[in-house]
């Protein structure tokens, strides 16, 4: 399974264009995080490469075949989507909610299935929340509304997932369950496309990188080539400095902001001593 | 457990107890009337009148019962079911609770259709056949007013939806100022509060095929609504034609207020009472939903309209009575369950 972006171009309006010739590729396996500064079109770009929104020009490829073209229910048979959990307001119950997520392997007037329920049980235990499935979405926490999210999406057994920024606003421990979730999914060969806001997440778990600049054009490549002080700086404008640290015989690395870079810097900034 | 089986989405015993209950009312309604009749005596009707055999009975008392309170009764549990299934629908294509049947502006559209018809003399089918146009009509010129060149979404249209139902009510105005005081001002101001009164098996045959299918067809899409309050990207990438089911939904959920009200012209409350009981009880699967509001919906019009036709010796307009009895019973209930979302 191969997705693919060709030179992508879009923007709201004409005059301004916020995605610039974005080339991109991921397969089985990868886990790619997109990293940009707050407008930089970071969920435009998830946007356009799963056809929500039309690229001026450029496609988005799966298994070389235009995502256009492909049936709907046969495409998001095999693409995945998790939304961002802070949008989603539903009272249904979280197995009626999961549930929902099978909609692509049914007909137009049929109902689900026992079995289909015994799915979102399996599925549940899998990720450690079976325990929510009685209560009302409107009433567990966001870390948990997350997972009820990702549940959706692998029930209806994608090869890839996407995800929109899966781990903000959420604590650190309910982050590491979502990273591990997205890492466990790849070592069993999905691919796992993520937006981010944490360079040390892209840092620490992803084999692929996407890093949008201001201007629209993107940087891509294998994370380590991608996420350097340099290209930080040049995207993020912020100096910063990328630790080793090593525990117990592993070896992490850390990224660490230092300062706003001087191109940038807040006129009063420069004169407070 | 047989793994091809569908969900149960309601207990066995709420399946029995959403059959039986509209039926066994509709039976009490039958005695219930200016002249009360044992069950028994109705019962011989029905059979006399399905064997088509010559017991005896009186002719008055069939003719009260077949002509008068059947047609009526009927008329009342599909007008009920249908504005309940309306607003459960328009609820949840907006994900609003304050929607109603009347949120794209039809009810205002038909009443306006029905109020014209009765100034302009027109007979009983052409007022039912008018009102239901422009009901149609109104919910037509909603959709066309909101879809601008920037797809803004549903808000828009709810927002047209008002300003078209303000449009409608400021031409009923229109109308009722025109219309002569003696004659035409009573009955257009009647009819405007709601009654069941004029119904007939002639009115049932042109009404009721719309509502009994559009809700049919909602009934077959039950599961599917469950997609509608979701957010557009959230439902494409469910693998749903969003759109289409957009409009399936807007189409039903019209077509069934259209005829309800351009029968028996507008009985408010319903669309929304109606759903949000059903949600407290059973939640927001559409799945139970759908079912809940057909039987709740017949049920609670069954009642309402006996009620307006037996308490006093004239008849009491039926909005009146579904918000006395409504509005206590849905606060009681709402104290209790502690509210619902959608």
């Amino acid at each position: 399974m191969k997705l693919e972006i060709k030179n992508g171009c879009f923007g709201y309006s004409k005059q301004k264009i916020i995605l610039n010739h974005i080339d991109f590729s991921a397969e089985s396996g990868d886990l790619v995080a997109i990293l940009g500064p707050n407008g930089a079109g970071k969920t435009t770009l998830l946007r356009c490469m799963l056809g929500f929104l039309k690229w001026h020009s450029g496609e988005t490829l799966l298994n070389h075949k235009n995502l256009n073209q492909i049936p709907i229910k046969t495409l998001w048979k095999q693409i995945a989507y998790v939304p961002q959990a802070k949008n989603f307001n539903s009272a249904s119950k979280a197995e009626e909610a999961i549930l929902l997520g099978r909609n692509a392997h049914f007909g137009m007037f049929s109902q689900p299935k026992q079995s289909d329920l015994k799915l979102v049980h399996e599925i549940m235990e899998k990720l450690n929340i079976l325990y929510l499935a009685k209560k009302s979405c409107s009433e567990i926490s966001g870390g948990e509304l997350q997972m009820v999210l990702i549940a959706r999406a692998l029930i209806a057994e994608p090869k890839i997932l996407i995800l929109d920024e899966p781990e903000s606003n959420l604590d650190f421990r309910n982050q590491l369950i979502i990273l591990e979730t997205m890492s466990e999914l790849t070592r069993q060969g999905m691919t796992c496309i993520f937006n981010t806001h944490y360079p040390d997440h892209a840092l620490r778990r992803s084999n692929k990188a996407l890093l949008l600049q201001k201007n629209g054009t993107c940087k891509f490549g294998k994370t380590s080539e991608i996420i350097t002080t340099e290209k930080i700086q040049e995207a993020f404008q912020v100096k910063t400095v990328i630790h080793k640290i090593e525990n117990q015989n592993q070896v992490y690395y850390s990224i660490l902001p230092l300062e706003l870079a001087e191109s940038n810097q807040l006129s009063t900034g420069g004169n407070l001593c | 457990m047989n793994s091809t089986k569908q969900i149960q989405a309601l207990k066995p015993v709420w399946n029995i107890i959403l059959i039986i209950m509209p039926i066994v009312l509709a039976f009490f309604a039958l005695c219930i009337g200016r002249i009360s009749y044992p069950i028994s005596e109705i019962w011989q009707v029905f059979i006399s009148k399905i064997t088509n055999s010559d017991i005896e009975i009186d002719k008055q008392i069939s003719m009260i019962i077949w002509n008068i309170r059947l047609p009526r009764i009927l008329m009342a549990m599909l007008v009920g079911a249908g504005l309940s299934v309306s607003g459960c629908a328009f609820q949840g294509l907006f994900s609003n609770p304050l929607a109603t049947p009347d949120t794209l502006g039809v009810a205002s559209g038909t009443s306006f259709g029905a109020a014209l018809a009765l100034l302009l003399g027109c007979n009983f089918i052409g007022v039912q056949a008018i009102a239901f146009g422009f009901g149609i009509l109104a919910v037509l010129l909603t959709w066309l007013s909101s879809a601008g060149k920037s797809s803004s979404g549903l808000n828009s249209v709810v927002l047209s939806g008002i300003m078209m139902g303000s449009l409608f009510s400021a031409l009923i105005s229109l109308v009722k100022f025109a219309a002569d005081t003696e004659s035409q001002l009573p009955a257009i101001t009647y009819w405007l509060m709601g009654s069941l009164s004029s119904a007939g098996f002639s009115s049932l045959q042109i009404g009721a095929p719309c509502i009994i299918i559009t809700i049919f067809v909602l009934y077959l899409f039950r599961w599917q609504l469950n997609i509608l309050p979701l957010g557009e990207d959230e439902a494409r990438s469910l693998g749903s034609n969003i759109q289409l089911l957009r409009i399936i939904t807007i189409l039903c959920a019209t077509a069934m207020t259209a005829s309800s009200v351009a029968m028996c012209g507008q009985v408010g409350w319903v669309g929304l009472l109606i759903p949000h009981i059903c949600r407290m009880l059973f939640g927001n699967n559409h799945r139970a939903l759908i079912p809940a509001c057909i039987s709740f919906g017949a049920s609670f019009l069954v009642i309402v309209d006996t009620m307006a036709r037996s308490i006093s010796a004239s008849e009491i307009p039926i909005s009146v009575l579904t918000a006395i009895i409504g509005a206590p019973f849905f606060i009681i209930l709402m104290r209790k369950t502690g509210g619902w979302k959608i």
